[in-house]
């Protein structure tokens, strides 16, 4: 499974989780391109680089 | 019925005449008998009398007996045996009618009979080779039949049609009762209407259930509806086109904890984790105008029966997407394990 992840303005990180039913249609790179915010840099994980400890989920800082 | 060699020898009187009177007679009766006449010459027809009522007349050859021909005493009819056998100018050279069948004892045409299942056959164009269209009878037959031909032609698409007692006629489709589609619906009884045969052979087919209580009618609408209008019934089975009067949009479940899961969803792209507790709904097609309703739940398990529930981020409203916020009953933004977010519209 991958996931799709971007640095938003205010430097948190969004991580984005394709629906099973769009993958039916659509690329993961095509879901980047519409879901993820105009002219934004992006880069697709796999899942196991997403870590599963949310605790301190708004401190996560996403490295390019 | 009688034979002679035709051969007057020198002899006394009586003899002689008793000899000529043989002779005639021989030549009255066509040379009739069972065999041969003796002394026959090359070109002497004969009747050969072997069976009684049905004798076959014969032509000598000088060698052998052509069988030319069985006449029927009973029927009254001549049976020409030689199939072979061709008349020149009947198909050949003839201008104008080159066969008519008419009884002219009674005045009255008869019949063409091609015995044994044989078949009436119409030859193409020589030139063009040695096909034909052959018409013939079933190999068994419970009774006669006779078909009628329609005494005119009918019109462009019409189709010949019996009225039950071999009389042909030509007549335009159409149904005093309901079509039938007649067949066991298990072998595909069903109208199928094809592709357009360039593109291929597939059809589109409509069919009845495999199992009905009851005869069921459908009416279709009497004009067409409005774009992304829908079939709907009376409950009697008159269709007719109606809009939807609301529907919902979009729904996704998910557990947003840990690397977030998504469940299932209806029109949802795809999740995106923003912050602890914040998820924003990505549509897959936009929704028409972003007056939409929105519902959902954020399942609290660490609250056990206190149900939380999610508000969306009002600056993020839009066609394409919403931003939700769950919450917990204490009123604080949580990572939900079960979240569902519902869009009317």
């Amino acid at each position: 499974m991958k996931r799709i992840i971007y640095k938003n303005l205010d430097n948190s990180v969004s991580i984005i989780i394709p629906t099973d039913e769009a993958l039916q249609s659509m690329t993961i790179e095509q879901i980047a391109l519409k879901d993820v915010p105009a002219n934004t840099p992006y880069k697709i994980v796999d899942v196991s680089e997403i870590p599963s400890d949310r605790t301190f989920r708004n401190a996560w800082e996403y490295v390019e | 019925m009688a034979q002679n060699d035709l051969v007057i020898a020198n002899q006394s009187f009586p003899s002689f005449r008793s000899d000529l009177n043989s002779a005639l007679q021989a030549i009255q009766t066509t040379h009739s008998g069972t065999s041969l006449p003796t002394g026959a010459l090359a070109g002497q027809i004969w009747l050969d009398t072997t069976n009684a009522t049905s004798p076959t007349l014969k032509f000598y050859d000088g060698t052998d007996s052509i069988s030319l021909a069985t006449i029927n005493y009973t029927a009254n009819t001549v049976d020409w045996l030689d199939s072979s056998v061709t008349i020149t100018g009947l198909s050949t050279t003839a201008t104008g009618t080159v066969l008519t069948l008419t009884d002219t004892a009674h005045t009255t045409s008869v019949n063409m009979i091609l015995g044994n299942n044989t078949a009436l056959r119409f030859n193409e164009l020589t030139a063009n080779g040695s096909n034909y269209i052959g018409l013939k009878a079933p190999a068994s037959l419970s009774a006669d039949l006779t078909f009628t031909l329609p005494s005119t032609d009918g019109t462009s698409g019409q189709f010949l049609k019996t009225d039950g007692s071999g009389n042909l006629s030509f007549a335009s489709l159409s149904f005093a009762t309901p079509l039938a589609v007649v067949g066991d619906n298990v072998a595909g009884a069903s109208i199928r209407l094809p592709e357009d045969t360039d593109n291929g052979s597939n059809y589109v087919a409509i069919k009845a259930p495999d199992n009905l209580a009851s005869n069921l009618t459908l009416t279709l609408p009497s004009a067409d509806g409005t774009s992304g209008q829908v079939l709907q019934t009376n409950g009697s089975g008159v269709l007719s086109f109606a809009g939807v009067s609301s529907e919902t949009k979009v729904w996704v479940n998910f557990d947003g904890t840990g690397t977030v899961a998504i469940r299932q969803s209806k029109n949802v792209s795809s999740i995106t984790d923003i912050a602890t507790g914040r998820y924003r709904v990505n549509f897959t097609t936009s929704i028409s105008d972003s007056s939409y309703a929105l519902s959902g739940t954020a399942g609290d398990a660490t609250y056990g029966t206190n149900a939380g529930y999610i508000t969306p981020d009002h600056n993020s409203i839009s066609t394409t997407s919403i931003e939700v916020a769950c919450w917990n009953y204490l009123g604080q933004v949580f990572d939900s394990p079960l979240v569902s977010v519902i869009v009317h519209r």
